[in-house]
């Protein structure tokens, strides 16, 4: 063991000082190979990975030589960020965001008075045409959880069940706290983003054992990731979806997440107030500058009115997309303001998304629709995995999970989960 | 750095023609698609633009039909319309792009102006705005109509990521220009030490001499067996000093996919150089062979390469501020 130390520590020095070697090597390649720099046409290309394998590798040889064409790449990639806020939420910024995303939800109007109902929250997915489909649809893809709580509404991983938050507002420091306590999982490698850890699933009821499998993750889970997710959830109808990312050093299983029945949340009509604010109940405790979504609760009352069940935002926040009933996907590359039409390859209900990039996306919806766009732009039908004996039709996937344009994993509302790393051409069951 | 055309106006027509002939139905197709009709864009203008795009993508390569079909294809059509009927002079699609692109601009000129520590509105306007005149065709003497940086876009991207890039050129170059006006000794004081060492004098020990000679040569050798991306992850991270996340929003990666590609690279380097130097190197180019160096000398190699770094970094300490990597 010891010498096996020793050999990493003199490989790391090694590294080390090669590393400092490296701007006089970069220099002599740079005298010798650079070339014309590209023009802004193909940069624009290779941004959007537009550009054939050929020119990629051509433009990359290139820009690793050029200082002026990486330095146009990085202020390209720059300009598509668009911070609302410069920085974190104080307590009572946080208090009103809460407010006004119950305020949004209280709204009395006709839908919402129907859907209270119920025992669960989504007055936006509720056509009002359409109560019975989404029944249907809620009891196919949660059996298992109709016993939850009477104010269950899916809520998100991060929330911890024992915090009751009836007005976000006023427990927003006692959820903050439960958002710090340590997780579960203490083994988590290097976290370089925050050093708040979302709780895990401790639900009280029975059913929530369940809750729990679907919902845990893996041995080597990075709590990095996990506090990605909270931020990067969508809401579909009845299930949390989505999650990107990678991690460091653990296996490429991505992560899944699942909607915990438990805790009543009433601030649902608002996703992106919810999303916003947990991310600020975070910043209290960890100073990570992630941002506020001033214009949050516009996007979420939007989607909330268009009959959308699925609504993502990519890490850099400058493109969101959502999805919902017959195949319907749109595309806002401002916030959420104005949304424009895509093509969509199925006409299925979509019910869960996970936005890797600005131009990478998962869709997975019911009767096995998977639907994946590589340009944030054209959307492809993604074949499902093959029928097993047993199942008569296809399942209807609940959950994506995916790091990156290769790599998903799919949940079916009965709890089978498939993982592809080819972009879908083959999956493997878990 | 922007193209330029350099056919005979004969030449042009006739692959234009040969060009319209070839594809004719796709073309029509790809008209109605690409919404001209709205923009009173005729046939053949919008044709010409295609051309040019297919022109620009294949100059030089060995295509076929379906190639440039399938290129065609995945064009963005409607932004190329739009650009085409600007650049022409068509007010109603210089006002929509206006209306469409204008806040668009503004912000990614804030971001751009921001992430340089220079978050100033006006400076943001200015730069957003600075590109109007050219686009709309707008000469030094401010009425004549010249070529409308329009001609540019060939739609391989969408408008608005073009016009991205665009206004990070002109930011990086302006830049550039300032940073070459500044004379040295204004040098901000106590910078921080960069990542890489500085050429330091030469080694007084020749032996030390040689075997960082030799280090530089597999280095470089093992430079040249990287992949394009590779070499580009070390310079975006070694010599640009790009934190991860900012390294992994350019290349459109996740930040610890960068740190476990950045550690993946780097192990890899030390294998490649480690190899090259056990293993030596034949004769080339006149010069003489290098035998290849036992473990212990491998190790020495090392040793001598740390200890020029930690000299020049102590000295570049003591001096208050080092000149910064490549510029």
């Amino acid at each position: 063991m010891g010498a096996h130390d020793n050999d990493r520590e003199r490989d790391r020095q090694r590294e080390k000082a090669l590393a400092r070697r490296l701007a006089q090597a970069f220099d002599n390649i740079a005298a010798s190979s650079a070339g014309d720099c590209p023009d802004a046409d193909q940069i624009a290309a290779y941004h959007q990975r537009a550009l054939s394998q050929e020119e990629n590798t051509q433009c990359e040889s290139h820009f690793a030589a050029c200082t002026r064409c990486r330095k146009i790449l990085t202020v390209l990639a720059a300009s598509a960020e668009a911070p609302l806020a410069e920085r974190p939420l104080t307590h009572q910024e946080v208090a009103k965001l809460g407010e006004f995303a119950s305020a949004v939800h209280r709204r009395p109007t006709a839908k919402s008075q129907r859907v209270r109902s119920f025992p669960w929250r989504f007055p936006w997915l509720v056509p009002a045409f359409g109560v019975a489909a989404a029944l249907a649809v809620w009891f196919i893809v949660r059996p298992p959880w109709r016993l939850a709580a009477p104010d269950s509404s899916q809520v998100l991983i991060a929330q911890s069940p024992k915090a009751t938050v009836p007005a976000v507002g006023q427990d927003a420091a006692p959820a903050a706290e439960a958002l710090n306590a340590p997780a579960r999982d203490a083994a988590a490698p290097a976290q370089p983003r925050s050093s708040t850890m979302p709780q895990t699933l401790q639900t009280p009821a029975a059913e929530s054992d369940r809750l729990d499998k679907l919902a845990a993750v893996d041995g080597a889970a990075n709590q990095a990731l996990k506090d990605e997710q909270t931020v990067r959830e969508s809401i579909p109808l009845g299930v949390v979806g989505g999650v990107s990312g990678d991690r460091i050093g653990a296996p490429e299983t991505p992560q899944q997440t699942a909607a915990p029945a438990a805790p009543p949340r009433p601030a649902n009509a608002a996703p992106f107030a919810t999303e916003g604010e947990i991310r600020a109940m975070r910043q209290q405790a960890a100073p990570a500058a992630a941002g506020a979504r001033a214009n949050a609760p516009l996007v979420a009352a939007d989607a909330a009115s268009a009959g959308f069940s699925v609504l993502l935002q990519s890490p850099s926040s400058a493109v969101s997309w959502r999805a919902g009933t017959a195949g319907r996907i749109e595309r806002s590359l401002d916030g959420g303001r104005t949304w424009q039409a895509q093509q969509s390859p199925l006409r299925e209900n979509w019910l869960a998304g996970s936005a890797v990039t600005d131009v990478i996306c998962w869709l997975v919806g019911a009767n096995g629709a998977i639907a994946r766009t590589l340009d944030g732009m054209r959307w492809e039908r993604i074949a499902p995995p093959p029928l097993d004996a047993a199942a008569g039709s296809q399942p209807d996937w609940v959950v994506v999970a995916s790091s990156s344009a290769q790599t998903a994993t799919i949940t079916a509302g009965d709890q089978q989960r498939y993982t592809t790393q080819d972009g879908g051409r083959t999956w493997r069951k878990q | 750095m922007l193209e330029t055309t350099p056919m005979s106006p004969e030449s042009v027509s006739e692959s234009l023609t040969a060009f319209l002939t070839q594809h004719n139905s796709l073309l029509q197709h790809l008209y109605a698609e690409a919404g001209c009709a709205k923009w009173r864009i005729s046939h053949e203008r919008f044709a010409e633009a295609l051309h040019r795009s297919v022109e620009k993508r294949f100059r030089g390569t060995r295509t076929s039909v379906p190639g440039v079909e399938a290129y065609l294809k995945i064009l963005h059509l409607q932004d190329l319309a739009l650009a085409c009927a600007c650049g022409s002079g068509n007010e109603a699609a210089w006002e929509f792009f206006v209306a469409q692109y204008r806040p668009e601009l503004r912000a990614a000129a804030r971001a751009i102006l921001r992430a340089s520590g220079a978050g100033d509105e006006a400076r943001a306007e200015e730069l957003a705005d600075s590109l109007y005149a050219e686009l709309y065709g707008v000469g030094p003497t401010g009425s004549v109509r010249q070529t409308s940086l329009f001609k540019y876009f060939h739609g391989r991207s969408k408008l608005s990521t073009w016009l991205r890039s665009v206004l990070a050129q002109r930011h990086v170059d302006a830049l550039r220009t300032e940073r070459r006006m500044v004379s040295l000794d204004d040098q901000p004081e106590g910078t921080l030490p960069s990542r890489l060492a500085q050429t330091g004098p030469a080694p007084v020990d020749p032996h030390r001499a040689r075997y960082l000679a030799l280090l530089d040569a597999a280095l470089a050798a093992a430079l040249a067996r990287l992949t394009p991306r590779e070499r580009m992850l070390l310079s975006l991270f070694y010599l640009d000093q790009l934190t991860l996340a900012q390294i992994g929003r350019t290349l459109h990666e996740h930040e610890s996919t960068v740190s476990r590609q950045l550690e993946r690279v780097r192990g890899r380097l030390r294998e490649l150089v480690t190899e090259s130097l056990r293993s030596g190197r034949p004769a080339e180019d006149g010069g003489r062979s290098e035998p290849g160096l036992d473990p212990a000398q491998v190790e020495l190699v090392f040793e001598y390469a740390f200890e020029d770094w930690a000299f020049d970094l102590s000295r570049a300490l003591s001096r208050g501020g080092s000149d910064g990597g490549s510029t």
